[in-house]
């Protein structure tokens, strides 16, 4: 079915909002592809309405110039079968490849044979419209025309939709995708100003090209600001200057502002100045105790 | 609101104890400075939209946070009365510090998820900082190149916009602030009569707490005649 694969891309981006996966290349190569497929399918979509729009109005042209010289008329009447082949072509499953779907659509339009096997599937629709001819042969051309083109613009319309909705929908899918993944990348960006090897495994090439670019753009605005850490946490305000930490994450000696060494094994806890420490809160190698 | 509270106390105390040269360098008050930036910070915050950029005051209170920390740094940590000092001005230091990332922060998520919209709109761009203004061009740039290379670029050529609409749901792939978001504000001057969209005018006074529409009073807020809360 048409969008089911970016449903799963939306739903692998839902459930993964909170840890980070790695970059799901299959899945968004089968996308775009099947973004392509759609694409060409209303192309020739469009191309077969086109072709259909103009041979139904001939048809009702040629059938009107015979009812005002009734001589010429004959009784295997062709043209009426050529229309309502032409139906048939448009009917077709849309699972057939479309451009071989055009080329026969088109070339038994053109070869209108009264004869055609294909004439007895679409009786119904041939009746209808034998039908509504009897009963508007009496209208000006105009209307017969509007009249006979209706129902090719209907089906078309319709056809058309299945295709273009799952379109953009994938599109979107796709954008929605790429977008969460670039706010995680940015996240990164600001509160650890470098990729770990775990993460950096994680992201397509793509994404660390992003992710350089990114971190010097912010670089770049951060400079102005000398030494404020925009990259700090922006949402809880500090009440005080020294707090108490507990390690959860082993990350050896660090040497402080202030020209202390700190040596951060797992599990100690310390009574240190909040500014010397506070990155590592952001990264998750410390917790605040108190 | 405790902490705002908080926070001017400190400010009062402390401004009082200091020397009086130190207060000359700008013509505003570091008091009045940190008092704006507040409330720019908190405007900033609550307003769907970008707001202006508030540069004497960054740029102001940037310098005092530099002036401030040689102070402390002078201050002779052997005696008792001035570790209690040292400790008091650090902590403002740090929270001075805290509303000015906070504040810059928020402007740039918002000129993240805005980007396209700000940069087109100029009554938007006007409003950035020359830095801000720079960081969202670079920032459109890298994301659209980032998207064009990971998929985009493989689709066929019409589908390679990245600012179409979906006709038939409205939906726009170039992301607006949404001005019908409801805000609370306080009035900060008498207004009297104001007119709020359809309806009975209603009579605006001073300290009155109300939520509106953002877009029905966005006026009001950048003439600074409210503030968001």
């Amino acid at each position: 079915m048409y969008g089911d694969e970016a449903t799963k891309l939306t739903r692998e981006a839902k459930r993964t909002i909170d840890h980070f996966p790695a970059y799901n290349d299959p899945l968004v190569r089968s996308i775009t592809r099947e973004i392509r497929h759609l694409h060409e399918t209303c192309q020739d979509l469009i191309k077969t309405y086109q072709q259909d729009m103009q041979l139904a109005e001939r048809e009702v042209q040629r059938r009107w110039h015979q009812q005002q010289s009734p001589s010429a008329s004959s009784a295997s009447d062709p043209n009426h079968t050529s229309l309502s082949m032409l139906e048939s072509s448009s009917h077709q499953d849309s699972s057939l490849p479309p451009s071989t779907a055009a080329v026969a659509g088109s070339s038994r339009a053109h070869g209108g044979s009264s004869s055609h096997p294909m004439a007895s599937s679409t009786r119904s629709y041939d009746s209808s419209f034998s039908t509504s001819t009897a009963s508007t042969a009496h209208l000006p051309l105009e209307a017969q025309i509007r009249l006979a083109v209706e129902p090719i613009s209907n089906i078309f319309l319709t056809k058309y939709k299945v295709h273009f909705v799952p379109l953009q929908r994938n599109k979107r899918a796709l954008m929605a995708y790429h977008r969460q993944r670039l706010d995680k990348i940015k996240e990164i960006a600001w509160a650890y100003a470098m990729l770990s090897e775990d993460t950096r495994r994680k992201l397509s090439p793509d994404e660390i090209t992003f992710y350089n670019e990114y971190e010097r753009h912010k670089n770049k605005y951060t400079a102005e600001f000398g030494d404020i850490d925009l990259g700090l946490d922006v949402l809880f305000p500090p009440k005080e200057i020294f707090i108490t930490v507990r390690v959860v994450k082993d990350c050896g000696d660090i040497v402080t502002d202030s020209g202390a060494t700190l040596s951060l094994k797992k599990n100690s806890e310390h009574f240190v100045k909040r500014s010397d420490v506070e990155r590592l809160i952001t990264q998750g190698y410390l917790i605040h105790v108190a | 609101m405790s902490l705002d509270d908080d926070h001017y106390h400190y400010q009062d105390r402390i401004s009082a104890s200091r020397e009086p040269e130190d207060l000359l360098l700008t013509h505003d008050e570091p008091g009045d400075l940190v008092k704006r930036l507040t409330q720019a910070w908190i405007n900033e915050r609550a307003a769907p939209e970008i707001l202006k950029y508030e540069n004497d005051c960054v740029n102001g209170l940037v310098a005092k946070c530099d002036d401030q920390q040689a102070v402390i740094d002078e201050l002779d940590t052997g005696n008792d009365a001035s570790i209690l000092i040292s400790i008091l001005y650090q902590t403002e230091l740090e929270r001075i510090k805290f509303v000015l990332r906070s504040y810059l922060r928020t402007r740039i998520s918002k000129i993240e998820r805005h980007c396209q919209f700000i940069l087109k709109d100029l009554s938007s761009r006007r409003k950035l900082s020359k830095a801000e203004t720079s960081y969202a061009e670079s920032y459109l740039k890298t994301t659209q190149d980032h998207y064009h290379s990971s998929f985009l670029s493989s689709l066929p050529l019409t589908l390679q916009v990245q600012d179409d609409v979906v006709f038939h749901r409205k939906l726009n792939m170039v992301s607006e602030p949404s001005l019908d978001e409801g805000v609370f504000c306080r009035i900060n001057e008498d207004i009297g009569y104001f007119q709020l969209g359809e309806g009975d005018p209603i009579v605006m006074e001073t300290g009155q707490i109300y939520i509106f529409r953002y877009g029905a009073i966005r006026a009001l807020l950048q003439r600074g005649q409210i503030s968001l809360i």
